[in-house]
């Protein structure tokens, strides 16, 4: 048992051997420090009346004036709804679908058209939402976009799918999967690279069907990425993407589609709320970290396998 | 691949394959013809667009459109800013990354339990949007290039990723090298960097990726037209019809020349040329490189 006084005096010892290290470290704190940490404090203005002109030390306390106006706001309430629903929507038809895709490209027999999917379906990935909207446009504008000039000539009303209430939150979820699910296929597929083709070959002798391996050996195999992928994807359940939505939106569906991201930017950064939209901010930071803290905890007791 | 033949499978196997691939097959036609669409019509004059003539080809082949574009002020300058916050912010990206990848990936650091909580937590609990736009208008930042890049000088996630890397190589090669009296950025430079190639090459991409695309922060932090990125650039054209401003159209020579929408979609891939460019790079360092990083973690 070493005594607290050599304890330090060890810990110094290690110090001034490795100090140069501990300054590299340090020096890059500062960055954290600098557009981290500080973010983390002005989140305090939430509980303050802001002006900017004043400054954060001499704008003054209100307490939870900002949360309460938020959550009397019906505005609030359309925002937060149109953000549950559409992320909602995502999670339960966009995250299982590359793991779909991954079992699928899994049973393929021919290498070729296995390989020219999977580049295919992994490129819109790489592309800013704003080139992909403007692919979106050239497919979904009413007068020359090549969806609705097939709806034309099958003898149907071009459909202006942007403007459209009923059709925005299907083209959000859509367009979601379209370019963002080769990404995650990917990952699938090299965790199934993982997985011993011995396995399935001892399967078909002991006589299991395709859907048998299916089910006992390929989901199993990748059942640690898709617990970590949905950890993370739950700790942003109420980010919709701001780029998706703020290309592809207008006045005309903000009933459906205006979500806290795009609401907290037209309030703050435009129309100079900073007070009221930390306070949205800081709450669904929280709701964030709360989902993944508890998701983490679940999932770990139910499967084994977690974040941390 | 597997030992059992097709012809071995049963007949519901059987079905089940077809419809996997025609599966594939719709999706990946469904992927990728938005793309060969948008191209055929940069390639074809404003008015067979306007017809909507223009499929998979184009119709009366013509280049008007991308001359047009490289004449557009606003354009060109889009490009110039996009180049300068992907080199320069790519650099600095990797830099402070392995700066502090290094000393988290080393046993004896000391503190090192302190700080590796001190940087998690960032990716755990999001930096408000709000706040953020604050620090960079306080900092004297805004409508400049630098608040695309300082603000996002490592991604933690990344980060995490290379000081997993480092993780696996052994405290004898740099113990060595430090009674042989080289310092820890020697260490770090000539030593680490090179061994971790492969990770270092995914990370790398991933951050110019990041850079070439960054929207959200150019929106919030870019306010003067000859600053924007050519993302923002491209925003304007989509949503607020702004072509009209960059270059003048002559409505008769409309029918037989490149407009707004052959405009639209020449400059679309324009800005995907990048991207492309490096995609084979991409998918030979992305599948190696991160699982790599991420299964080690």
């Amino acid at each position: 048992m070493q005594n607290p006084t050599s304890r330090f005096q060890a810990f110094q010892r290690q110090f001034w051997k490795n100090r140069f290290l501990f300054f590299m470290a340090l020096s890059i704190l500062v960055w954290y420090a600098v557009f981290r940490y500080i973010p983390y404090y002005w989140n305090l203005i939430a509980f303050k009346d802001y002006q900017y002109g004043l400054g954060f030390a001499k704008s003054p306390w209100i307490g939870f004036q900002n949360f309460k106006a938020l959550f009397q706001d019906p505005l609030f309430f359309r925002v937060f709804r149109n953000t549950l629903v559409i992320s909602g929507l995502k999670i339960a038809i966009g995250f299982p679908f590359p793991i779909i895709l991954a079992i699928f490209l899994n049973e393929v027999f021919s290498r070729v058209f296995k390989k020219t999917i999977q580049t295919i379906t992994f490129v819109p990935f790489f592309i800013s939402w704003v080139i992909y909207a403007s692919i979106l446009f050239a497919i979904l504008s009413p007068s020359v976009g090549m969806l609705n000039v097939l709806i034309s000539r099958l003898g149907g009303e071009p459909i202006y799918f942007l403007a459209s209430e009923k059709w925005f939150r299907p083209i959000l979820v859509i367009s979601d999967i379209t370019k963002q699910s080769g990404y995650f296929t990917v990952i699938y597929m090299a965790a199934l690279a993982g997985v011993d083709e011995e396995i399935y070959e001892a399967a078909i002798c002991d006589g299991a069907n395709l859907f048998q391996r299916i089910w006992h050996i390929t989901l199993p195999g990748i059942a640690p990425v898709i617990t970590i992928l949905f950890i993370l994807r739950l700790g942003q359940l109420l980010t919709v993407g701001f780029e998706q939505v703020y290309i592809l939106y207008s006045p005309m569906v903000y009933d459906v589609g205006d979500v806290i991201e795009t609401f907290n930017y037209r309030q703050g950064i435009l129309g100079g709320r900073f007070s009221y939209t930390t306070a949205l901010g800081l709450f669904k930071s929280s709701i964030g970290f709360v989902l993944v803290i508890v998701s983490n905890w679940v999932l770990k007791k139910i499967t084994g396998h977690g974040l941390w | 691949m597997r030992k059992l033949k097709f012809k071995n499978y049963k007949l519901s196997e059987k079905l089940f394959i077809f419809f996997i691939y025609i599966f594939l097959l719709l999706f990946g036609v469904i992927c990728i013809f938005p793309f060969f669409n948008v191209l055929a019509k940069s390639l074809s004059p404003e008015f067979y667009i306007q017809q909507g003539r223009v499929w998979l080809w184009p119709i009366r082949f013509t280049l008007n459109a991308y001359v047009k574009i490289s004449q557009a002020m606003g354009i060109v300058s889009g490009f110039k800013n996009s180049s300068f916050v992907a080199i320069v912010g790519t650099s600095i990206n990797l830099i402070m990354s392995f700066l502090i990848a290094y000393p988290l990936s080393r046993k004896r650091l000391p503190l090192r339990k302190t700080f590796i909580t001190i940087v998690v937590f960032t990716m755990l609990f999001p930096t408000g949007i709000i706040p953020l736009y604050l620090l960079v208008k306080n900092l004297g930042l805004i409508n400049s290039l630098w608040a695309l890049i300082w603000p996002y000088a490592i991604t933690t996630f990344n980060m995490i990723i290379i000081k997993n890397y480092f993780q696996t190589i052994p405290d004898s090669l740099e113990e060595s090298a430090l009674i042989d009296g080289a310092g820890e950025l020697t260490i770090l430079f000539r030593i680490f960097v090179p061994l971790s190639k492969p990770v270092i090459s995914a990370i790398g991409l991933f951050y110019l990726i990041f850079n070439w695309n960054i929207f959200m922060p150019a929106v919030f932090f870019l306010t003067h037209p000859s600053k924007y990125t050519i993302q923002v650039v491209l925003r304007d054209i989509l949503t607020q019809h702004m072509l009209e401003d960059q270059l003048p159209f002559d409505q008769a020579s409309l029918m037989t020349l490149a407009g707004p929408e052959a405009i639209q979609a020449a400059i679309t891939i324009v800005a995907m040329i990048p991207i492309m460019a490096i995609y084979p790079i991409i998918q030979k360092y992305f599948t190696s490189g991160i699982m790599i990083g991420s299964i080690k973690g």
